[in-house]
C-alpha cells in the first residue's frame, strides 16, 4: 500500500500556500492532468473545477499521497467495512486498498487497518469526491449559489463553514491556491468566477 | 489463508454484535446521559475535546459495555488523509481508555456514525467505518 497520511499540515493550520511540486511531472503537469478531470466533475456534480483542483493539491500534496497509478485516490476517500468482509466502495471506485498502521498509546500498540478506495483514474477520483459533496445537504445552498453567480471563493467558505476540514484557514488556503495557480479560468462559468482583483481574503463566516 | 478466513469470520461476528440498531433489544434498554459531567469516562471526553469533537450526549448499551457518543465532528470523517491521521490517533486513545472495547461516535447533523470495531482479538487490531444514519 502506498497511500500515506497527509503529513504536511498541522491539525488546525494548513500551510498558507502550497509551494512544493512533488508530483512527478511538476505542478504545471499536475494542473494540466487535473483540469479535464475537474471539469468533468463540475459537469457531473456542479462542484467548481477550481475548487476540486485546489482541494486535490492541498489534500494529496500535488498527488504525492494519491497512492500511485493503481490507487488514484486524491482525497483520501475511505471504504467503510461492511458485513461479510466487504467494503463500501460506492459505484465509481474499482475497489479498495488496505493500509496497516499502528498507534502507541500508554505503552500499548494498537494496530489499525485502514481502507481507501481505489480508482481507475483521476477523473473517477474527482467525481466520487464531488458526489460526496453534492450528497451532503449542507452544501446545497453553496452549489445553487455557484450555479447562479460562479463565485468559487464563496464555495471555499461554504466548505469551511460546513466543516469539511478542521483547519481554520482552509478556505483561505484553497483561495490562495486558486489565485496563485490561476485556477478560476477552468470553471464552467469563468466570466462570473472570482477575479484576481477580489477585494479581500478575509473570513466571511 | 486460514488466518485470513478466521479474521473475516471473527470480523463478521464482531461487526454484527456492535452498534445496536434502532428498535433492537439493546436499543430499548439503552441509558442516555445528557449531562456529560455525570459520565465517568472523563478521559474520553478530554480526548474528544482536544480533537475538537463537541460531545453532547452519550448512549450506553449492553450493560454499559458499548457506547455511542453523539458529537459534532470538526471535519468530514470519510475523506482526507490528514483527517484519517487525526482519527487514527483519537480512535486508538479512546479504545485504550475504553478497556480496548469497540465504540461509536455519531454526528447527528451530518447523519454519520463512526464505528470502531475490533477485527483481531489476538492483536487487538481495530478497523473503523463511517456509516450514514438517521440523525437525532
Amino acid at each position: 500500500m502506498t497511500v500515506e497520511p497527509f503529513k504536511h499540515a498541522k491539525h488546525h493550520l494548513l500551510p498558507p500556500v502550497v509551494h512544493a511540486a512533488k508530483h512527478a511531472g511538476g505542478t504545471a503537469t499536475f494542473i494540466a492532468l487535473a483540469t479535464p478531470a475537474a471539469q468533468r466533475c463540475e459537469r457531473d456534480t456542479g462542484v467548481p473545477a477550481s475548487i476540486t483542483i485546489a482541494q486535490a493539491i492541498v489534500e494529496s500534496f500535488w498527488g504525492k499521497y494519491a497512492g500511485g497509478s493503481d490507487v488514484n485516490n486524491y482525497f483520501g476517500v475511505q471504504a467503510a467495512p461492511l458485513n461479510g468482509g466487504k467494503h463500501d466502495v460506492g459505484d465509481i471506485a474499482t475497489g479498495f486498498k488496505e493500509l496497516h498502521t499502528t498507534e502507541e498509546v500508554k505503552g500499548k500498540r494498537i494496530p489499525k487497518v485502514e481502507t481507501f478506495r481505489t480508482y481507475k483514474d483521476m477523473t473517477d477520483s474527482f467525481t466520487d469526491h464531488g458526489r460526496f459533496i453534492t450528497r451532503n445537504k449542507n452544501y446545497k445552498t453553496a452549489l445553487d449559489a455557484y450555479k447562479k453567480n460562479g463565485d468559487a471563493d464563496a464555495f471555499a467558505y461554504a466548505l469551511q463553514k460546513n466543516r469539511y476540514a478542521s483547519a481554520s484557514n482552509y478556505a483561505v488556503t484553497l483561495i490562495k491556491v486558486m489565485k496563485q495557480r490561476k485556477l478560476y479560468q477552468y470553471n464552467k462559468s469563468t466570466a462570473l468566477s472570482a477575479t484576481p482583483n477580489r477585494p479581500s481574503l478575509a473570513m466571511t463566516k | 489463508m486460514n488466518r485470513l478466513i478466521g479474521i473475516a469470520i471473527l470480523s463478521l461476528a464482531l461487526i454484527a454484535q456492535e452498534a445496536p440498531q434502532p428498535g433492537s433489544e439493546a436499543d430499548k434498554h439503552k441509558i442516555v446521559i445528557t449531562d456529560l459531567q455525570q459520565w465517568h469516562q472523563k478521559k474520553i471526553l478530554h480526548i474528544l475535546a482536544k480533537n475538537h469533537f463537541k460531545a453532547n450526549r452519550v448512549e450506553l448499551f449492553n450493560d454499559k459495555s458499548y457506547f455511542i457518543i453523539h458529537a459534532t465532528m470538526p471535519f468530514e470523517p470519510r475523506e482526507g488523509f490528514h483527517n484519517a491521521k487525526v482519527l487514527n490517533r483519537m480512535e486508538a486513545e479512546i479504545f485504550v481508555e475504553n478497556k480496548e472495547r469497540p465504540f461509536a461516535i455519531q454526528d447527528d447533523d451530518r447523519g454519520l456514525r463512526l464505528e470502531v470495531h475490533v477485527i483481531d482479538k489476538k492483536t487487538n487490531a481495530i478497523e473503523a467505518g463511517v456509516y450514514e444514519v438517521q440523525g437525532k
